[in-house]
């Protein structure tokens, strides 16, 4: 049975105080995937998650806010190793699931983690040359869309079993700030 | 940005009442209701409604137009035009020196006020209309709405919309909703209770 909403909560009010959660889930996932970018996925099929072109961080609050955006073509991703051990958190992040069937392109906030600029990729092509009709093509890209947010409401879920357990501080941060610590020893 | 287009930015709300009856005729009648009116040649400077989701020029809501297996899907078109104060004011100097070549006579400041309104009913159907349509789709089992669009201002529209022509309550699905939804009940309590960690290196938790 899942977990209630609290009844007297305003919604806009929780939202901002736990707006951590978004932001850890995203440096989790990015982590987690440079160790292993394979996760555990829908149908016990297992789904892959590269961070790609940009990861957007930031720092501060109120007028001392300000954004970073660490681009790395190659997936070097040094400035933003130094950024996360620096405590900035990620706010936006690029990245491509692969699935079994498909594989997508997206960007990814931690406020709402609603997928932004979602391109649809198909391993076959959508009708490209006709053979779908257009009601067709609109049904395929709508399961693509469902199967992806299913994907990332489970990478989500087993975030929050770790961020909820006694094993987040005990082994799981611990694990993370290992793989960050050479990566920025250099630099 | 569209589902037929091939690349989407969606947001998502859970749905908090469910209809008494979602049927066909339930949805044909809402959204013929509250259906987009064209203001192509109308003196008005925005119209908010529901069109087809394959076609954005009907608005008949016959049940195959928007009844999708697992969803039903329609489209929100907002049409807007906006006259600006600096072509009305150019407009109503000349019409108020024509009056007074014509009379002799300046106007006064009521008389200034209908001329201006005279001049904006007849300007406004010549500026040309811009067009915002985003894709609405309602899961009927996961009770989840998807918008194809962000951001505050399209949030607002939507919301709007729906209020008017559903009555239901959502609630955008953001990290913390879908925590809940997510995680058993016996960790809710963890999960309010919960504060930020730190990557910091040398730091712990």
């Amino acid at each position: 049975m899942p977990a209630e909403y609290p009844k007297d909560a305003v919604f806009i009010d929780l939202w901002q105080e736990k707006m951590f959660l978004g932001q850890e889930f995203l440096t989790w996932l990015w982590l987690a995937s440079e160790i292993d970018s394979r996760f555990p996925g829908p149908n016990d099929l297992d789904v892959e998650v590269r961070f790609e072109k940009k990861i957007v961080l930031e720092t501060g609050e109120g007028v001392a806010l300000h954004q970073i955006a660490c681009s790395s073509p190659d997936r070097d991703w040094s400035e933003a190793f130094l950024a996360v051990s620096l405590d900035k958190k990620i706010v936006k992040a690029y990245l491509t699931i692969f699935a079994m069937s498909f594989e997508c392109l997206l960007a990814l906030p931690a406020d709402t983690l609603n997928p932004q600029v979602l391109k649809l990729i198909k391993g076959e092509e959508f009708g490209a040359g006709g053979t779908l009709s257009r009601t067709g093509r609109f049904l395929g890209q709508v399961n693509l869309a469902l199967a992806v947010n299913g994907i990332i409401d489970r990478l989500f879920s087993q975030f929050l079993k770790i961020r909820l357990s006694a094993d987040w501080e005990a082994k799981e941060l611990p694990r993370l700030k290992a793989f960050i610590e050479p990566k920025v020893a250099n630099i | 940005m569209s589902f037929l287009k091939g690349t989407v930015t969606l947001t998502r709300y859970r749905l908090l009442e469910i209809p008494a009856e979602a049927t066909d005729e339930f949805f044909s009648e809402r959204l013929k209701l509250n259906s987009f009116v064209d203001i192509e040649n109308v003196p008005e400077e925005s119209s908010l409604g529901w069109v087809e989701i394959l076609n954005p020029l009907a608005t008949s809501f016959e049940p195959p137009s928007f009844r999708f297996g697992g969803f039903w899907g329609f489209q929100i078109r907002l049409d807007r035009r906006r006259l600006s104060a600096k072509i009305l004011n150019r407009y109503c100097l000349i019409e108020e020196a024509k009056i007074l070549a014509e009379t002799g006579q300046a106007l006064k400041a009521k008389a200034k006020k209908h001329l201006r309104e005279d001049l904006r009913g007849q300007l406004l159907p010549k500026v040309l209309l811009d067009t915002d349509l985003f894709e609405v789709l309602w899961f009927k089992k996961e009770n989840e709405i998807w918008i194809a669009g962000a951001g505050e201002k399209k949030r607002l529209i939507f919301e709007e919309l729906f209020d008017r022509t559903f009555g239901l309550r959502i609630r955008l699905i953001a990290p913390i909703s879908l925590a809940f939804e997510l995680i058993p009940k016996e960790l809710g309590s963890a999960l309010l209770k919960s504060q930020p960690s730190s990557f910091m290196i040398g730091e712990d938790g």
